[in-house]
């Protein structure tokens, strides 16, 4: 064992942390090497200083300040997700509507619905035709101001 | 009765008489009259208006969009089933859109057809005894209501309530020989603003037929296309109840070949159609009103025009009965008195024909 791997594992032997046959070998070789018994005796002193150290107590309202704090930051990277998670969902409904939809317009051109017929005659139609054209906007003539497929009844 | 009860019964009175009481027919309402048949508004205007057909029992409920230019657009609301129907008209061009039909109907502007204002208006005062009256707001708009009382016949009495600022027309009425009263023109709302986007004559008609009309030549008595029709024309020289024809038009198709016989008292307006029928019933068209039809020697008469369905049926009878003495045909009547019958409203005998095109999406 040389003096790197002991140093490496001293403060684990100071907190009687390792095996028996470790911490042998370990205090064989600090007892025969001054730099390491040096070392060993600086880190207890540390350790013992920080063990006895006074416990630091925080001020008044620093409890309820952090809480609000951190209350605050968790409200704001909420609403921070959320509207990522939207953006996203958005996005993703877009693509696949984009997807879905476009091999059905390139395949298929939309059909406008076929025209039903509007009147019964050639006769009929020119005549509603010639209505639409004459009545006009002259309701003081008794004329319709505009042609319809039907009147809607009262 | 209290003093204060009896000082409001007078006002009412007062109200009513001063309201209700005809006026002896002056300049100012004659003045007003002309504007309105001009359609000389001279105003942008925005309205909401139903009409109505009391021999159908039905209505229907428009948008109106006009600008002062001449300009307009007409969309109905009401009914459901004629919600999407369209016109426009932009002084040259008329389209009609029927949504339902998938067609739209292009014609040439009939605004300019019948410049005939001051005729009309002399025709009206020879038939009607015209007189007027303060009317209550109709649409929050200050009214006179035109009475025309017929002179003779069974035609109803026509009563014009109009915008007395701007000579919009805002309600129609009609009243019967037996005094019953029949709305067939009335304005819900209406706006005159000072800038209006113009309308325009876009039509998003996807999909559609086109059915094309087309002004074609003017047509004298001797005229070939009268002989392409298999008949002659009747166009009488005198009709009842004062009815005067205003032009004579030929109806050229391929599909259907006939003669239109525009008539009018000076504020009615009517047209005859004549032809050949290919069938029994050939023009029936059962949800249109206002018609009358007969067929004589052969050829089919049909008349469209918003007055008695006696006073309509009387003077088909009077195209019936003087097949012998049409101005077209009868070798009695000079060019002179022709012109001067049919010159009344200053309007030459034209030629309309149509034809289909192929469907387009937008005019």
């Amino acid at each position: 064992m040389n003096c790197k791997s002991v140093q490496q594992a001293l403060s684990a032997y100071l907190d009687q942390e390792l095996t028996g046959s470790e911490m042998l070998r370990i205090r064989s070789h600090v007892t025969r090497c001054a730099a390491c018994t040096a070392e060993e005796e600086s880190l207890r002193s540390l350790k013992h200083i920080l063990s006895n150290a006074p416990t630091a107590v925080p001020a008044v309202g620093f409890e309820a300040r952090l809480a609000s704090c951190l209350k605050a930051e968790y409200v704001q990277e909420k609403r921070a997700n959320i509207k990522l998670s939207t953006l996203a969902l958005v996005s993703m409904a877009a693509a696949a509507l984009t997807f879905l939809a476009l091999p059905s317009v390139q395949q298929k051109p939309i059909e406008a619905p076929k025209a039903q017929p509007l009147v019964k005659s050639d006769a009929a139609f020119g005549i509603r035709a010639d209505q639409a054209a004459f009545s006009g906007s002259d309701p003081l003539g008794g004329g319709r101001i505009i042609l319809a497929t039907d009147y809607g009844h009262r | 009765m209290d003093t204060a009860k009896k000082i409001s019964l007078v006002l009412a009175f007062s109200l009513a008489s001063v309201l209700g009481q005809a006026r002896v027919w002056d300049e100012h309402a004659k003045q007003l009259l002309l504007r309105s048949l001009q359609h000389a508004y001279n105003v942008n205007v925005r309205a909401i208006v139903v009409q109505y057909c009391s021999e159908s029992g039905t209505f229907q409920q428009l948008k109106v969009e006009q600008t002062k230019t001449g300009k307009s657009r007409y969309t109905v609301i009401e009914p459901l089933r004629d919600q999407g129907v369209e016109s426009v008209d932009d002084g040259m061009k008329a389209v009609t859109y029927l949504p339902d039909n998938k067609l739209v109907l292009i014609q040439s502007s009939t605004r300019n057809e019948f410049q005939d204002a001051k005729e009309r208006l002399a025709l009206a005062e020879r038939n009607y005894k015209l007189s007027w009256e303060n009317a209550p707001k109709i649409a929050g708009r200050k009214t006179v209501c035109v009475v025309a009382t017929p002179k003779k016949g069974p035609m109803e009495q026509r009563r014009f309530y109009i915008d007395s600022e701007t000579a919009y027309l805002l309600r129609s009425e009609t009243v019967s020989k037996e005094g019953e009263r029949s709305v067939k023109y009335d304005t819900r709302c209406v706006a005159y603003p000072d800038d209006m986007i113009d309308p325009g004559m876009e039509i998003n008609a996807f999909g559609a037929n086109t059915v094309k009309y087309e002004r074609q030549v003017t047509i004298s008595r001797a005229h070939p296309a009268t002989s392409r029709l298999g008949f002659e024309p009747i166009v009488p020289a005198q009709l009842p109840y004062g009815f005067t024809v205003s032009a004579c038009q030929i109806t050229k198709s391929e599909r259907w070949q006939a003669v239109v016989v525009r008539v009018s008292d000076g504020l009615v307006r009517g047209a005859v159609y004549q032809w050949k029928p290919e069938a029994e019933g050939d023009g029936d068209d059962d949800s249109a009103p206002d018609r009358s039809s007969m067929v004589t020697h052969g050829v089919r008469m049909l008349m469209v025009a918003d007055i008695p369905r006696t006073a309509r049926e009387r003077i088909l009878q009077a195209f019936a009965t003087s097949g012998d003495h049409s101005m077209l045909t009868s070798d009695k009547t000079s060019n002179r008195e022709l012109n001067r019958c049919t010159g009344l409203f200053n309007n030459c005998v034209g030629l309309r024909s149509y034809s289909y095109v192929p469907p387009t999406q937008t005019y």
